[in-house]
């Protein structure tokens, strides 16, 4: 089917302005719409997509609040849950009348699938999981381990905190828009995975203290979950318990390392993530 | 080297790579350390077989480890380097090492990553002194949050002029909370030992409780109560062992975490709210400070507007039987007939006098009297509609308004309170049983075809009904026409039509 943004649709342009989405490859196919995690924005998939692009339509876009997205967008009240997120998700795909995507989510983006595939269904008919954790924290009460602490969380954000204690002020010219130094607006195009600090902040909370541990059992798309080798944030424990909880779902075990295959690894993901295509 | 430098002593290399004033690293594209300096390993107390072979980021704090694994790692392939990260190095003993990092990747002819070299700094007394900033920043946000939250209770409250526009500025304040998932206030009834839904809406879906919270039921808005404090509910789990009875209300709501607050006042607890999240959360003893004088502020509010509708309500009923009295129940009347010239529905007026009440008080006493006419007032009250409005205009004077009732509607009305009247009472202590009846005028005002009418003149029209009422014999109504002498405007039946008395 060929992807184009519908006349359907009241917010269309709004929608893929405020998202930042951009569709390649393929008129015609399956369309597959692939989504960041947390700390990154569309481009982490620049050796994915394209691997894709001759049989596929693929969709890229970053979530409100990181990479191009529009930063006006940000409503705390919105994204104080990945509810908001899964639901720009459905919009995108209401935008783009897509029907029966294939949703390929990294990390946070995997368990923003697995809400906005509940959401719309039809328009989403296959998810791709990579290093997915719908819940980070560990829970004592029934022996879940996440793999971190309410303190590690903690820790998280004061790391963040340090690193963009001054950004806004460095950022501030390139937002007020600086007709004299044009290179700073070139800057902020050329620069991966910046986002505003309050947002990121606000994201991290939202991202690694969400427990979506109760959704995973409301998949009833065949679902493929790609585990990562020696991956701090999803463990293979995390993996195998998704993949129990999604039922029919397929595990496969990646050789790739670290949390981040469609980067380390985008070979190997891509070949994955087609074989199963081709069953599906 | 130049000339110039001769008696420079020469730099042996690997010295310089060892003992460089920064830590050295080279990893592997995915992470694993094969070669690291000696200035690093001085740092971070780590021997060099503790570190190579390891991946880089499992030499970070938990918190470093997912800002590197989620930013940095992917940065630098997209990139092909990251400059002055600001991570913190966890060390032997548990010490932890702020560093700055920076990286570089090192790619093969084809372009594959073979190698990153990563270097170093200590960063320890720039980072203590930028978290201090970072705190004090945010310790000031915060803190100017929560005065504006504070600051704008105080206005609104004190713009209030009744209970419920207490509630509604409370309300309104709770739904501004971002995450806030939906926030309800509920008033103690102490008649029900319950506490009750207040606001226009019943309780929203997402507030998990009943309109009616019996006070002793085992759920957080009865606790606060109960106990006179917060009553924080931070998790799903934490709702399954404290509160089961709102555990599945709250996942049914997509609702985590909840706080329920007691609004206390001078006089004792005036009610609770409670508000609802989409996700857990840590509650800070700042933000359970904040809910505590929030709520203190509305309870001593809601207090005090009680206070004024007591007296407002004094000021505007009789206080033996509780009925309107005039004044109020003038006002009442002149508001329906000026709503009535807008929707040209019709407005009732009766006027009500016992007979043989005289009778009752001179045979029994003042206080016989007193009792007749509070039951009678309570029996009127009973018989007519919810919203119409029974006023005692003095002595065994009653006075009935019924907006939106025609002649039909009227003398149906004035039947049953007839019927109610008739019945006999038990007065003095229950010693003495007497029976009146009452003599009914009404009057009725159609807008449409009537000219404007006051009350006052609607009145006197119902008090000649009421005396023709009388002169035919008592108990029973009479509706107020055109043949009730020249001394009145002529009436029919419909409405008071024409010839106001100049």
């Amino acid at each position: 089917m060929a992807v184009q943004a519908s006349t359907r649709h009241r917010n269309t342009t709004g929608v893929l302005r405020r998202n930042n989405v951009s569709v390649a490859g393929a008129p015609d196919g399956r369309p597959l719409v692939f989504a960041h995690g947390f700390g990154c924005d569309q481009h982490v998939w620049r050796w994915v997509a394209p691997a894709f692009a001759e049989n596929h339509p693929t969709v890229l876009f970053d979530h409100v609040g990181a990479g191009g997205s529009d930063l006006s967008a940000y409503d705390r009240a919105r994204y104080d849950t990945l509810d908001g997120y899964a639901a720009d998700v459905v919009e995108i795909c209401d935008a783009l009348d897509l029907r029966d995507a294939v949703f390929v989510g990294h990390s946070v983006g995997a368990t923003i699938g697995v809400l906005a595939a509940q959401r719309a269904p039809g328009r989403i008919g296959a998810l791709v999981l990579v290093a997915p954790s719908p819940c980070f924290l560990d829970d004592p009460a029934d022996g879940y381990t996440g793999g971190f602490s309410r303190e590690d969380i903690d820790d998280l954000l004061e790391t963040l905190a340090g690193n963009y204690l001054g950004w806004s002020a460095a950022m501030a010219p390139v937002f007020m828009g600086n007709p004299d130094r044009p290179e700073l607006a070139e800057e902020l195009v050329n620069a991966f995975c910046r986002t505003d600090p309050a947002i990121a902040e606000h994201f991290a909370t939202v991202t690694f203290l969400a427990d979506h541990r109760r959704d995973l059992a409301g998949v009833e798309v065949p679902t493929l979950v790609l585990q990562c080798s020696d991956d701090v944030l999803a463990s293979e424990a995390v993996g195998r318990y998704v993949h129990r909880q999604v039922r029919g779902s397929r595990f496969v075990q990646l050789r790739a390392t670290g949390h981040c295959p469609h980067i380390g690894a985008p070979e190997e993901t891509a070949a994955a993530i087609r074989a199963f295509l081709e069953t599906t | 080297m130049t000339p110039g430098d001769t008696d420079f002593p020469e730099e042996d290399l690997e010295d310089l790579y060892e003992h460089a004033p920064c830590g050295y690293l080279s990893t592997r594209p995915d992470g694993t350390v094969v070669k690291v300096n000696a200035t690093f390993l001085d740092w971070t107390g780590h021997r060099a077989e503790d570190v190579i072979g390891r991946p880089f980021q499992d030499l970070l704090t938990p918190g470093g480890r997912i800002y590197h694994q989620t930013h940095v790692a992917p940065l630098l392939r997209l990139q092909g380097s990251v400059k002055a990260i600001a991570l913190e190095l966890l060390c032997p003993g548990g010490r932890r090492l702020p560093v700055l990092v920076s990286s570089d990747v090192r790619a093969d002819a084809s372009g594959t990553p073979v190698l990153v070299r990563t270097a170093v700094v200590d960063h320890t007394e720039r980072r203590s002194y930028e978290r201090e900033l970072v705190r004090a920043r945010k310790a000031a946000e915060d803190s100017e949050r929560r005065v504006r939250v504070l600051h704008r209770a105080a206005a609104q409250f004190a713009e209030a002029t009744s209970t419920a526009e207490v509630v509604a500025a409370l309300a309104g304040i709770l739904a501004d909370e971002p995450g806030n998932a939906g926030a309800g206030v509920w008033l103690v009834d102490p008649d029900r030992a319950a506490l009750v839904h207040a606001g226009e809406d019943g309780p929203p879906a997402a507030s998990v409780a009943d309109a009616a919270v019996p006070a002793a039921a085992p759920v957080p808005l009865a606790a606060a109560v109960r106990g006179h404090d917060v009553v924080a509910v931070p998790t799903p789990a934490a709702a399954e062992q404290d509160f089961p009875a709102v555990a599945l209300p709250m996942h049914r709501a997509r609702v985590e975490s909840l706080l329920a607050v007691p609004l206390a006042a001078d006089g004792g607890v005036v009610g609770a709210y409670q508000a609802t999240f989409r996700r857990r959360r840590g509650f800070t003893p700042e933000q359970l400070e904040l809910h505590r004088t929030l709520a203190r502020q509305a309870g001593a509010a809601i207090e005090r507007s009680r206070l004024d509708e007591e007296v407002r309500h004094l000021a505007q009923h009789d206080p033996l039987t509780g009925a309107a009295n005039r004044a109020l129940f003038t006002s009442r009347l002149d508001q329906a007939l000026a709503d009535a010239r807008r929707t040209g529905a019709p407005v009732s007026a009766m006027f009500l006098d016992l007979d043989g009440f005289k009778a009752v008080n001179d045979g029994h006493g003042h206080s016989a009297g007193d009792d007749l006419l509070v039951e009678i007032a309570q029996r009127l009250r009973r018989v007519v509609r919810p919203r119409d409005t029974v006023g005692r205009l003095g002595g065994d004077e009653f006075a009935v308004l019924c907006a939106g009732a025609d002649p039909a509607e009227a003398a149906h009305i004035a039947r049953r309170l007839e019927e109610a009247v008739r019945a006999p009472v038990a007065v003095a202590g229950r010693s003495v049983t007497v029976t009146v009846t009452a003599s009914v005028g009404i009057v009725v005002h159609d807008p449409g075809s009537c000219p404007p009418a006051s009350a006052g003149q609607l009145l006197r029209y119902a008090d000649a009904a009421m005396y023709r009422a009388k002169a035919l014999g008592k108990d029973r109504h009479v509706m107020y026409d055109t043949t009730f002498g020249t001394e009145l405007p002529r009436l029919t039946a419909q409405g008071v039509r024409a010839t106001l008395p100049g």
